[in-house]
C-alpha cells in the first residue's frame, strides 16, 4: 500500500513540493493529500501585484487543477486544516474530515503582521498578500482618493506602487529611519527615499503610529509626534508571522518570535512531520523569500525518498524592480565591525545611482553589497559572491557604469558548478548542456531547465550565458534582423536599393525563409519607404497597426489623431476647425509634447471621415504614427522675442516642410531656436538647431525619452543652405546605415569615429558620397504625398477602415467615462452605469 | 461525439486581403481572420486579447516563429499561435480558435 504524505497549506512552496515529490517518486510510493485555506490552488504571490495590471488569478496559477488529478494528488481547497492528532497521526479539517498521514508537511505559509494600534480594525485597512486581499484594495480603492502604506520594507514598496497604480494619492508610513532597513544602509535608504518621492510617492520615515481615526471608516492616521496624516485608505505591510498556529496547539516546538522549529533535515520536534517555507524557522530565522522555500521542498523530497539531502540556511540576496528603479543587495551590507573589511561606494545623487561593495581587508573576497539605481551589475557580482571567487585587482570596476568599460563578471568567468537560478537550483553547468541538447532560445532554456521561473531574478544572467555559449558553439549571434534573414538592416538597405526589389514578398522570397515577424517586416517596410517613397498603405502587412491604420492605437484599441502642425505655428481658423471635428466626434484632446494637438479614442471606422474633415481645412498627416520625422518645434524667435536674433519660426516650418514623411530607421524629431536661450530645447532633438549673431549652430544626436541625451555640436555659425546641406546629407547617412529602431544618438555612438566620423562624412565628404546622400534625400523630397489624402481617395485602401467587415455594426467593444468633462477610456470591469457607450 | 457542425458565411474571400487581419463579428462574438500564404491559408481567433482584455488582436502583425504562424497582439507584442492559441510567450494563456475555410469563393466560419 501507498505512504500517504499530507501537505498542510498549498501555497507556493506547497505546490513545489508536491511538483518535486511527483517527478521523483518514479515508484509511485507515495500518495499526497493536500489541503488548503484559499479558494483556489496555489498561484504566484512573488507576482501577485500583476493582478492589477491584467493578469487574472488563472494566468497567476503554478499549475491548472487538472495538474493536480493528473498527478495523482488529491486537492482540497478551500477546507482549512483545524487540528494535528499526532497521537493516532491524523489531521482535522474544518469540514469534518479525519485523515490519517504516515508523513505531514507544514508549508502554511505566513500571514501578515498587523501591529494593534488603536483603530486598525476599522473599514478601509487592509492586507497585501492574497487575491482576495488585492480585490478587496482594488474596490474600495474605487471610491478613496489616498492611501497610506504602513511599512517601508520590501513589501510595503511594491503595494505603494500598486496604490499608485490604481490612482491613489500614495504615501508610505515608516517606523525605522529609513526604507528597506533589513536590506539597504543610510544612504542607499535615501538614495532610494529621493527616488520613490520624486515619482510621486511621499515618505514618512520615524513615524510610529498612534491611532487610527475616522468613525467606522478610516480618515486619518495619528502619530506619536503628534502629527496627522488624513488618507481613505491604509493597507498594513509591516511584517509577516509564520503561521504555527495548528503545529503550537499539537506540541510542536515553535520560536519564541512565531515559526516552526526545524532541524537541518527539515525535521519538526515530531520525526513525522516536517516543515517547509515561510512557517518554518531554521536556525532563528524566517526566510520571506521564495527560492529558500523551494529549496527546503527540494530538499524534503528527496529525503522521502532515501537520499541525502540538507538545508544549510539560504542566501537573502534580492533584487527587484521598485516603483520602476533597480534595487537589490546581497550578503553584508555594512563592513562588519573590526573585521578590517572595506567598502568601496559609488554615490552619484545626480545620477540616482548608488553602488556599494564590501570587500575582504585583502581585497580577494566580496562580503557583500547594495545596489540602488541600477542593479545590472547584480547577477555576476552575486556570483562572485556566492562562489567565493576572486575578485579583479580594482573591484571598482565591476560597479563602475557599463559605458566605461566596466570589468564585469562576464558569462564566461562563471565556474560551471556555479548555481545560477537559486529558485530551481539550476548550475551554469545544467543550462550549457541544456543549450548543447537543442535549446535554442531562452524561452525553450527556461521550458527545459525550469531556470528563471521561479522569482525571476537570474534571468540576466542566465541570458548571458545563453548567448556566450550560443557563440562558443559556432552559433553565430550575428547581428542579422530576425529569424528570417541572415542580413543586418544595412545590409538589407543595400540588397534593396541594388536590385531594386519593391515588395517584401520578393525580398523574403529572395533573400529569406518563411513568412516574417513584426521585426523584419517594419524593417523592411520602413527601408522600402525610405528608397522608394510609396505610400506606406501600399505595405500595409509590414506594418504595425500604427502605419496599417495610420494612426497610433492606443490602450483600449482606438486611436489618435495628431495632424501636422509645422512648427507648431496654427490660424485661429485651423485650430477652431480641430476644435470642432474633435467635438463632433467627441474626442479627448491634449497638447502633445511636440507643440501640437492630440485628438484621442476615435474607432478604425471613424478615421477616414474625421481626416477628410481635417484635409478640406487644408491639414494633412502627421506622422505620428510612423517612424518619420514627427515635428520640428521652434521658439517665436526674432520676430517676437525681445532676445531673438534669427527667425526660428520661419526655419522650423521650413524644415519640418521638407523632411514631413520621410521614413526612418526610428522617429526623428528637430527644433530650432531663436538664441542660446534655448527655449525650444533644440538640444533635445535628432538635430538642433540655434541662432547665433552670424548664423545657426547646428547640434546632433541628441534625444528624450528614457536615455535622455543633449545634441552635440556639429557646425557653427552656417548659413542657412549650407545648414540644410548638412542636414540633408546627416538624415540621409542615419537612414542608409542605423540598425532598425535606432535612434540617431545610438547610431552616433556605434560608428567607428562617433561624431569626428560623422563630421568628416559630412562636411569634409571623406566617404565621397555626399553627392548621392543629397540627391537621394531632394528625390523623398519630391515624391513627398499625405498619406491620409492618399488614403481617403483610394476606395480600395478605405475598405480596412471598417469595425467589421461582415457587418456595419459599430464596436461595441469600447466605452468611455468622463474624466474633466472629456472622454477617458473605462477601465476593465468598469460598472455598467458609469460608462457610456460610445456614439 | 458527433455534432453538426454550423457553418456561417463571412462573405466573399476578396474582403480578407492576404498578409493581414480582418475583423468580422459572428452573433455577438468578434473574430479576427488571417489570410495567410500557408498551406491552411485561413485562421480564425478571438479578437480578444486576453491579457489586457481588448478586442484588437485582428489589427495585430503576422509572422511566423520557427515556422509556427503567429499574430502579435498590437498593444505589447505578445505572440498567438493561430493554429492552436496559444500564447508563445506565456504558455498559461490560450486564445479560442475556429475552423474556417474557403468555400466556393466564400469564406465560411464554424462560430
Ligand atoms: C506581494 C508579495 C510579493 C512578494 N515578492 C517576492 C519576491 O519578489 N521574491 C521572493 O522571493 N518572495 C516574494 N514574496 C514572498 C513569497 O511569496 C513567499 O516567500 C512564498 O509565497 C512562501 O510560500 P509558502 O508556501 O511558504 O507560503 P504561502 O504562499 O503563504 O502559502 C501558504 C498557504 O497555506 C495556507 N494555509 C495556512 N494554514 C493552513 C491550514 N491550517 N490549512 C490549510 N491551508 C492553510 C494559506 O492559506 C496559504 O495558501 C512576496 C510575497 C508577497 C505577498
Ligand atoms: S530661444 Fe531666444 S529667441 Fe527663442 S524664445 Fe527663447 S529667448 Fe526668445
Ligand atoms: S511616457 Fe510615453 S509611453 Fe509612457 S505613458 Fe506617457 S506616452 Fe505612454
Ligand atoms: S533565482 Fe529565482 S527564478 Fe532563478
Amino acid at each position: 500500500m501507498k505512504e500517504r504524505i499530507i501537505v498542510i497549506g498549498n501555497g507556493m512552496v506547497g505546490y513545489k513540493f508536491c511538483e518535486r515529490l511527483v517527478s521523483k517518486d518514479t515508484a509511485k510510493r507515495y500518495q499526497i493529500v493536500t489541503f488548503c485555506e484559499e479558494p483556489r490552488p496555489a498561484y504566484d504571490r512573488v507576482h501577485l501585484s500583476e493582478y492589477f495590471s491584467g493578469k487574472s488569478a488563472d494566468d497567476l496559477a503554478m499549475a491548472k487543477f487538472n495538474w493536480y488529478e493528473d498527478n495523482g494528488v488529491e486537492l482540497h481547497v478551500n477546507e482549512l486544516a483545524t487540528s494535528i492528532d499526532r497521537k493516532n497521526k491524523r489531521v482535522l479539517t474544518a469540514a469534518g474530515k479525519v485523515v490519517p498521514y504516515d508523513k505531514l508537511i507544514m508549508a502554511t505559509g505566513s500571514s501578515p503582521f498587523v501591529p494593534p494600534v488603536p483603530g486598525i480594525e476599522k473599514k478601509g485597512v487592509f492586507v497585501y498578500r492574497t487575491i482576495e486581499d488585492l480585490e478587496a484594495i482594488k474596490a474600495y480603492a474605487k471610491n478613496s482618493k489616498t492611501c497610506a502604506v504602513i511599512g517601508g520594507g520590501l513589501l510595503g514598496l511594491e503595494a505603494a506602487k500598486a496604490a499608485q497604480d490604481l490612482g491613489l494619492k500614495t504615501h508610505v508610513v515608516e517606523f525605522a529611519p529609513r526604507l528597506m532597513p533589513r536590506q539597504l544602509d543610510e544612504d542607499a535608504g535615501i538614495m532610494l527615499k529621493d527616488i520613490i518621492e520624486e515619482r510621486g510617492i511621499q515618505v514618512h520615515l520615524n513615524k510610529a503610529t498612534k491611532n487610527i481615526a475616522g468613525e467606522d471608516t478610516v480618515s486619518a492616521m495619528e502619530f506619536s509626534d503628534d502629527s496627522k496624516l488624513p488618507v481613505d485608505m491604509i493597507i498594513v505591510s509591516a511584517g509577516i508571522r509564520p503561521r504555527d498556529e495548528l503545529a503550537k496547539e499539537a506540541g510542536l516546538e515553535v520560536g519564541e518570535r512565531g515559526g516552526i522549529q526545524v532541524n537541518s533535515l527539515l525535521l519538526t520536534s515530531d520525526p513525522h512531520i516536517f516543515a517547509i517555507g515561510e512557517c518554518a524557522l531554521y536556525e532563528g530565522m524566517i526566510y520571506g523569500l521564495v527560492a529558500p522555500g523551494y529549496q527546503m521542498a527540494d530538499a524534503v523530497s528527496d529525503l522521502l525518498l532515501g537520499k541525502e539531502a540538507s538545508f544549510e540556511g539560504a542566501d537573502m540576496s534580492t533584487k527587484l524592480k521598485l516603483i520602476g528603479t533597480d534595487v537589490a543587495s546581497f550578503g553584508a551590507i555594512e563592513a562588519p565591525a573590526d573585521s578590517g573589511a572595506r567598502e568601496i561606494v559609488i554615490n552619484d545623487p545626480h545620477s540616482k545611482l548608488y553602488k556599494k561593495l564590501v570587500v575582504s581587508a585583502d581585497g580577494k573576497t566580496l562580503l557583500g553589497g547594495i545596489l540602488v539605481g541600477d542593479a545590472s551589475a547584480y547577477g555576476g557580482l552575486l556570483q562572485i559572491y556566492q562562489n567565493g571567487l576572486v575578485m579583479p585587482p580594482e573591484p571598482i570596476q565591476l560597479i563602475l557604469p557599463a559605458s566605461e568599460g566596466s570589468a564585469a563578471m562576464g558569462a564566461h568567468d562563471i565556474p560551471s558548478d556555479a548555481q545560477i537560478c537559486s529558485c530551481e537550483s539550476v548550475t551554469k553547468g545544467d543550462l550549457c548542456d541544456a543549450i548543447d541538447n537543442g535549446c535554442g532560445s531562452i524561452g525553450e532554456l527556461k521550458a527545459c531547465t525550469k531556470a528563471g521561473t521561479g522569482c525571476g531574478g537570474c534571468v540576466p544572467l542566465m541570458t548571458d550565458i545563453f548567448k556566450a555559449k550560443m557563440k562558443e558553439n559556432g552559433v553565430v549571434v550575428s547581428n542579422r534582423l530576425c529569424e528570417h534573414f541572415d542580413h543586418s538592416r544595412t545590409e538589407l538597405y543595400q540588397i534593396i536599393r541594388a536590385t531594386g526589389i519593391q515588395t517584401f514578398e520578393e525580398l523574403i522570397k529572395k533573400h529569406g525563409t518563411s513568412l516574417g515577424c513584426e521585426v523584419c517586416k517594419p524593417a523592411v517596410g520602413s527601408i522600402l519607404a525610405s528608397t522608394w517613397n510609396k505610400p506606406i498603405l501600399e505595405h500595409a502587412q509590414l506594418q504595425d497597426t500604427n502605419d496599417t491604420f495610420l494612426a497610433n492605437i492606443q490602450q483600449d484599441g482606438t486611436y489618435s489623431v495628431i495632424p501636422r502642425v509645422p512648427g507648431g505655428e496654427i490660424t485661429p481658423d485651423k485650430l477652431i476647425v480641430i476644435g470642432q471635428v474633435a467635438k463632433k466626434y467627441d474626442l479627448y484632446m491634449k497638447f502633445t509634447g511636440g507643440q501640437r494637438i492630440d485628438m484621442l479614442g476615435a474607432r478604425v471606422d471613424q478615421l477616414p471621415s474625421i481626416w477628410k474633415e481635417l484635409i478640406d481645412a487644408g491639414f494633412e498627416s502627421g506622422h505620428a504614427y510612423g517612424k518619420a520625422l514627427r515635428t520640428v518645434k521652434s521658439c517665436v524667435g526674432s520676430s517676437w522675442c525681445r532676445f531673438g536674433v534669427q527667425d526660428s519660426t520661419t526655419l522650423a516650418i521650413d524644415v519640418e516642410n521638407r523632411y514631413r514623411g520621410i521614413r526612418s530607421p526610428h522617429k526623428i524629431k528637430g527644433g530650432v531656436s531663436g538664441c542660446a536661450r534655448e527655449c525650444s530645447e533644440a538640444r533635445s532633438k535628432d538635430f538642433g538647431i540655434i541662432a547665433t549673431e552670424k548664423g545657426w549652430n547646428l547640434y546632433v544626436c541628441g534625444n528624450g525619452g528614457m536615455n535622455p541625451r543633449h545634441a552635440d555640436l556639429f557646425a557653427t555659425d552656417i548659413d542657412r543652405e549650407t545648414l540644410i546641406k548638412y542636414i540633408d546629407r546627416f538624415l540621409m547617412y542615419y537612414i542608409k546605415t542605423a540598425d532598425k529602431l535606432e535612434r540617431t544618438a545610438t547610431w552616433m555612438t556605434k560608428l567607428d569615429g562617433g561624431l569626428k566620423h560623422l563630421q568628416d562624412v559630412v562636411i569634409n565628404d571623406s566617404l565621397g558620397i555626399c553627392d548621392e546622400l543629397e540627391a537621394q534625400m531632394q528625390q523623398l523630397i519630391d515624391t513627398f504625398e499625405c498619406e491620409w489624402t492618399n488614403a481617403i481617395n483610394d476606395p480600395e485602401k478605405m475598405k480596412r477602415f471598417r469595425s467589421f467587415s461582415n457587418t456595419d455594426d459599430k464596436d461595441d467593444s469600447i466605452h468611455f467615462v468622463k474624466v474633466r468633462d472629456q472622454i477617458s477610456p473605462a477601465r476593465l470591469n468598469e460598472t455598467a452605469e458609469e460608462t457610456a457607450i460610445a456614439q | 461525439m458527433i455534432t453538426d457542425t454550423k457553418w456561417t458565411s463571412l462573405g466573399s474571400i476578396d474582403n480578407f486581403p492576404l498578409h493581414l487581419g480582418t475583423c468580422v463579428k459572428v452573433g455577438d462574438t468578434q473574430i479576427a481572420v488571417f489570410h495567410l500564404p500557408t498551406e491552411g491559408k485561413w485562421y480564425a481567433v478571438q479578437n480578444l486579447n486576453p491579457i489586457n482584455e481588448r478586442m484588437v488582436l485582428s489589427r495585430g502583425m503576422v509572422g511566423d516563429e520557427n515556422g509556427v504562424p503567429y499574430v502579435a497582439c498590437p498593444l505589447h507584442k505578445h505572440h498567438f499561435a493561430l493554429e492552436t492559441g496559444m500564447c508563445l510567450n506565456d504558455p498559461t494563456y490560450t486564445i479560442q480558435t475556429f475552423p474556417i475555410k474557403e468555400e466556393g469563393g466564400e469564406l465560411i466560419i464554424a462560430a
